[in-house]
């Protein structure tokens, strides 16, 4: 029996019966984070979300179920592994697929406190595994939740454990055995949770979840750290597909795919954007290789980059030359997965620096840096000494050119870790390509050998006089014609891989080496936290013009590119800022790369170091102050007093006192209001007051004999004291005599 | 039982025990005792929590080989996990008293409760998932087939153990905070004599079951088991023919005859009230009739070791004569007992018959001329008759005991 402030409790089935609810939820939550994961198990976590739910509504079904596919089910799930590792070709995938039907094995049947912890056990690898391949501020999100599940699923379990023995295992013939606690309906157990839930409980319980939460961001922040150079285990165990189409080969139509979607790709941190004048393009890769279906990558340019493979933290940029305009200080990339192995760089740049040890592949020729592999994983990186230039240096590629048109076979290995110029000069081939190209060429040039800036500029106004801007193409038929030249050879609109590849070519087919450049174009400032959002609609193409001496020239041929460009260049100079709830939901996730996921030891090194500087400084800050005042205090004493001052003085005392007192009282009367409300049986302001008489009365009269008017209103004050409200003397009367004792000591 | 917890009293105990005022908090204290547990005080980790541990280290140990900031942050949340528990549980058993209370009196083969009282002491917080240990044994361990120097170590722990009977009683419900609640636990004692029974410990898996805190209490109360019940056959109605003796007897009981007033206590019958009494004396008083004027039985009980031999046979003595005074009291024959040749004690209320139960459950036999009268019958022989309505016993065979009223058999077990 139990008594108190009585509560009504809830029952050991209705604690079952919240054990079973809280167990179903969890189990939901940990597959909720497949959806981070890009295997191919939705419709299996659909099945298995579909079943759980229905579980926890009906809790009575798993009894339905025969005993002999309880028992079988183990060993059809080991079976199902075993086929799927079989098939599949990678492990990683094949393990979250049997964690979801362990989960789902062991949230649809009853269990005891094994199968309790089992399951906690399956969820928390679902969820680990997810957010350590996604590095997804959603895990942040789900973990809480998780732990929150968690923590209360075994606060139940330790409960129900206290009177029944769940060590052993439900027997097959059990777990299809209806228990009591699952045969009434869940809105009765609503009902009856509302009716004990305490606003002080749960008040408590939030406070310590939120304690949980500090405590172990603070623990985050002290754990030592070890720069250990290796990459993530499991990495190794699964493959991704890239959802870009920045791959090395983009074939049309890829980028307006992308410009459909508004997710972001990427976003930039910098540490001053002041000096952004223009919008940036963020160059992802360069394709020199004509094919009739696309530009791509050729084997030279990936053999360059093979060949320039290190595993490295910090590149510095070979050939970059002097850096004349460096802005935007810092440039902090946060790369979601499935963007690209390529790195956007927005311009030259002195440093590249990666969080961790890893394969980088550089070249300088075509100013590219990417990873061996497509990182599973947000990808960050930093940029130092960053130059927003139109030109790509490279001081070489005449004098390379020239080698190659005198020796077009590869005579040695090291020729094949070297993109072939000549196939910057190669367009579509075959005579009706040939007329066509040569035609609009002549066009063009009317006939005259043109710089190549003044081609590009002249080409530019071509193509976008002939041709409108539109996601949409529809080619016209022509026998023994390449798609694009087709396409120049009608007027029908195009997006800006038509446009980049069109002057490519043309540029090809009037001599002058040229290359398409995939990668993103503008973006928009974060209004809450100040970096630059990069959609993937913003992914665009344009082609990069070799002037002939000693660079690449960027040109954009797209139509309203220049429009685009002068807006966004607008827009970055006014500092337009996105301040939309999108972008306040957006900053969240950049606060979870810089503070949680970009966390090292060099970040743990600052903080210790930020800390200890600020302490130092305030202990400065404060002794210099309590010296100032005790300087002025003693100058003011040491000022000659007259009758005024004394005065003023007196009064300031005086008001400073009386100010004190009426705090002191204050708090006082508070205190005895908070005691009344807390215990209210407790509390009596006149049994209060005697007992303060009493023992007033009480310590001087110990070494000698009580007075008489001591002897008359002591058995007062007892009765007030101790005594029934009904035998009560007047108390007020009995205080003023009390008072009057007192004082006649 | 009160709604508030009542003021702390000398035999509550366990963290909530002490008065809080006299108290003397400090930080330093505090986390002295985080650190280094006060003594009794065990923590240990379950088999969850040493899978949490040990997941954790996996987990940390994965976190440092990749330098994964995911890992770190699950790995924090779990030992943010394991130090909640610990906090949790140190929260639960703060302000928590106990002591336990085991309502007399005890009979050997009867189920009896001992209540363990709980008090929370908390101003805002409730309490979870208390148990307590509780064993009882015998003061004295009765002495075995074979002599104590002769057994090994492990045969006298076995003895010993078979003697202690433990027990777990959980508190399954919440306690409330300022609450209290009595928990109960049934125990059916095997034989007479002196007892203890002990709360040896206050464990908890609050709040998740990671960590075991235990805190040993050793809180010790000492019982008296009286002899249990047993059958036996009267057939005294011959050996002591009513009206023998002629004696009237001044005890309380169901006749007409006024004998005392009294106090009223609670549950007597309001009919017995005495209303001038008790309107003269301003409180409530009780006739009291003397019982039916009958002839009445004395209860001698000799115990000399020369002729109880047989420790089965001394236990079914005792039981026996404490059977057979009740059942005499019941029914309002019993006059008085003498054990040992020791003062005839009048049994006028049921006090004095169960201090004659106390008397047996420590009952043991004596040595020769400790108190035995020269007069007593020696195994087999006919007892001669000491006084009139005299019960005595002797042993019957091997296992018997044979009840005699003036040198009758009257009754045996």
């Amino acid at each position: 029996m139990s008594t108190g402030t009585r509560q009504p409790q809830l029952s050991l089935d209705e604690l079952r019966r919240l054990k079973w609810l809280l167990g179903g939820a969890m189990a939901l939550v940990s597959l909720w984070t497949v959806f981070f994961l890009d295997v191919e198990a939705l419709s299996l976590v659909a099945i298995a979300g579909s079943a759980i739910l229905a579980a926890l509504v009906w809790p009575q079904l798993p009894s339905r179920v025969p005993p002999i596919i309880w028992r079988l089910a183990v060993p059809a799930i080991i079976a199902i592994f075993a086929a799927d590792l079989y098939t599949s070709p990678d492990t990683l995938p094949a393990l979250i697929r049997l964690g979801i039907l362990l989960v789902l094995y062991r949230t649809v049947s009853y269990r005891r406190k094994r199968e309790d912890l089992q399951l906690i056990v399956l969820g928390l690898f679902l969820i680990v595994v997810a957010g350590v391949l996604t590095v997804s501020l959603g895990f942040a999100f789900l973990l809480l939740g998780f732990t929150a599940g968690a923590l209360g699923f075994l606060f139940v379990i330790t409960l129900i454990d206290m009177t029944e023995r769940t060590a052993i295992a439900l027997t097959y013939q059990e777990m299809s055995q209806c228990p009591p606690w699952a045969r009434g309906s869940s809105r009765r157990l609503f009902v009856r949770l509302r009716q004990v839930a305490d606003w002080r409980l749960m008040g408590f319980a939030g406070g310590l979840f939120v304690l949980v939460i500090g405590f172990s961001a603070l623990l985050f922040m002290v754990i030592p750290r070890f720069e250990v150079a290796t990459g993530f285990f499991l990495d190794k165990y699964i493959t991704r597909k890239s959802r870009t189409g920045f791959t090395d080969s983009v074939r049309f139509g890829d980028v307006s795919e992308l410009i459909r979607d508004e997710s972001v790709a990427m976003r930039v941190d910098l540490t001053d954007s002041r000096g952004l004048r223009e919008s940036p393009y963020w160059r992802l890769v360069a394709l020199d290789e004509y094919t009739p279906d696309g530009f791509r990558v050729s084997a030279g340019l990936k053999g360059e980059l093979l060949h320039n493979q290190f595993v490295t933290q910090r590149s510095r940029a070979a050939g970059a030359g002097r850096i004349l305009n460096p802005v935007g200080g810092v440039w902090t990339f946060y790369i979601e997965p499935g963007v690209s192995r390529f790195l956007p760089l927005p311009g030259s740049y002195g440093v590249l620096r990666l969080r961790e040890f890893m394969p980088l592949q550089t070249s300088a020729t075509a100013r590219l840096a990417a990873f061996r592999t497509e990182s599973m994983t947000m990808t960050a990186y930093q940029l130092e000494d960053v130059e927003l230039t139109p030109l790509v240096k490279d001081n070489g590629f005449v004098a390379r050119l020239k080698h190659a048109r005198e020796n077009p076979e590869p005579k040695s290995r090291a020729d094949g870790y070297v993109p072939d110029p000549l196939l910057t000069l190669r367009g579509p081939q075959g005579a009706a390509n040939d007329a066509v190209l040569a035609r609009v060429v002549r066009e063009i040039t009317g006939g005259a050998e043109l710089p190549a800036g003044e081609f590009a500029r002249r080409a530019t106004a071509w193509l976008q006089e002939r041709h409108a801007y539109a996601l949409s193409v529809k080619l016209p038929a022509g026998e023994g014609k390449d798609d694009i030249v087709r396409w120049l050879d009608s007027n029908q609109p195009g997006f800006c891989e038509y446009f980049a590849a069109g002057l490519t070519v043309l540029a090809r087919a009037a001599g002058h080496p040229a290359r398409v450049v995939a990668g993103f174009h503008g973006g928009v400032l974060n209004g809450f936290e100040n970096y630059f959002m990069v959609k993937n609609s913003d992914a665009h193409a344009w082609a990069e013009i070799f002037d002939g001496k000693s660079a690449w020239q960027r040109v954009d041929p797209t139509p309203g590119a220049l429009t685009a460009t002068s807006t966004n260049a607008e827009r970055t100079l006014n500092q337009v800022q996105d301040s939309s709830w999108t972008a306040r939901f957006d900053s969240l996730r950049v606060i979870w790369y810089r503070r949680i996921v970009s966390f090292d030891s060099r970040t743990q090194v600052q903080i210790i170091e930020s800390v200890k500087t600020f302490t130092l400084d305030s202990g400065s800050s404060l002794r210099v102050r309590f010296e100032e005042f005790t300087k002025r205090l003693k100058e003011w004493f040491l000022r000659p007093w007259d009758a005024r001052r004394v005065v003023r003085f007196a009064a300031l005392a005086a008001a400073v006192a009386a100010a004190g007192w009426a705090l002191v009282r204050l708090g006082h009367w508070g205190w005895w209001r908070w005691q009344g409300w807390r215990r209210p049986q407790e509390f009596d302001p006149v049994r209060r007051t005697a007992g303060h008489w009493l023992t007033r009365l009480r310590k001087p009269a110990e070494d000698r004999l009580q007075s008489a008017a001591d002897r008359e209103v002591v058995p007062d004050l007892q009765r007030l004291r101790y005594g029934r409200r009904e035998t009560w003397p007047e108390p007020r009367g009995v205080f003023k005599r009390a008072r009057k004792a007192r004082r006649a000591r | 039982m009160s709604a508030s917890v009542a003021v702390a009293s000398a035999d509550w105990s366990g963290p909530g025990a002490k008065d809080r005022k006299n108290r003397l908090f400090s930080w330093h204290a505090l986390l002295w005792s985080l650190v280094f547990p006060p003594k009794r005080h065990r923590i240990s980790p379950t088999v969850p929590g040493l899978f949490l541990m040990m997941l954790a280290m996996g987990i940390g140990t994965a976190a440092y080989n990749t330098a994964s900031n995911i890992l770190f942050i699950t790995l924090s949340l779990l030992l943010a996990c394991l130090l909640l528990s610990g906090l949790l549980s140190w929260f639960n058993f703060m302000g928590v008293c106990w002591r336990i209370r085991p309502p007399g009196p005890w009979r050997a083969g009867h189920e009896t409760l001992v209540a363990v009282e709980v008090q929370n002491r908390k101003q805002w917080l409730p309490s979870y998932g208390l148990w307590f240990e509780l064993m009882t044994q015998p003061r004295r361990p009765p002495a075995g087939d074979k002599p104590a120097e002769a057994m090994k170590v492990r045969e006298i722990l076995a003895a010993i153990d078979k003697l202690v009977t433990r027990g777990r009683v959980f508190m399954r419900e919440r306690l409330e905070a300022q609450g209290e609640t009595t928990l109960e636990w049934g125990v059916k004692p095997t034989q007479r004599g002196a007892a203890v029974v002990e709360l040896s410990a206050v464990g908890s898996l609050f709040p998740f079951g990671f960590l075991k805190k235990n805190i040993g209490v050793a809180l010790r109360h000492p019982v008296l088991v009286w002899p249990a019940q047993v059958a036996y056959t009267w057939t005294g109605a011959v050996a002591a023919p009513a009206g023998s003796s002629g004696r009237r007897t001044a005890r309380a009981g169901t006749g007409d005859d006024l004998l005392a007033l009294r106090k009223y206590e609670r549950g007597d019958s309001h009919r017995l009230i005495h209303w001038k009494a008790s309107a003269r004396l301003g409180q409530l008083m009780l006739r009291q009739f003397a019982a039916e004027s009958h002839d009445g039985y004395l209860l001698r009980l000799d115990t000399p070791a020369g002729v109880w031999t047989r420790p089965g046979q001394f236990e079914l003595l005792c039981s026996f004569a404490g059977t057979m005074a009740e059942d005499l009291y019941a029914a309002g024959r019993l006059r008085g007992v003498s054990v040992n040749g020791g003062p005839l004690i009048d049994t006028r209320r049921l006090r004095d018959v169960e201090a004659f139960l106390d008397e047996l459950a420590l009952l043991e036999p004596v040595g020769e001329g400790g108190g035995v009268p020269p007069s007593f019958p020696r195994v087999g022989g006919t007892p001669p008759p000491a006084s009139k309505n005299t019960i005595t016993f002797v042993p019957e065979g091997a296992r018997g005991v044979a009840a005699y009223v003036d040198g009758h058999q009257t009754a045996t077990a």
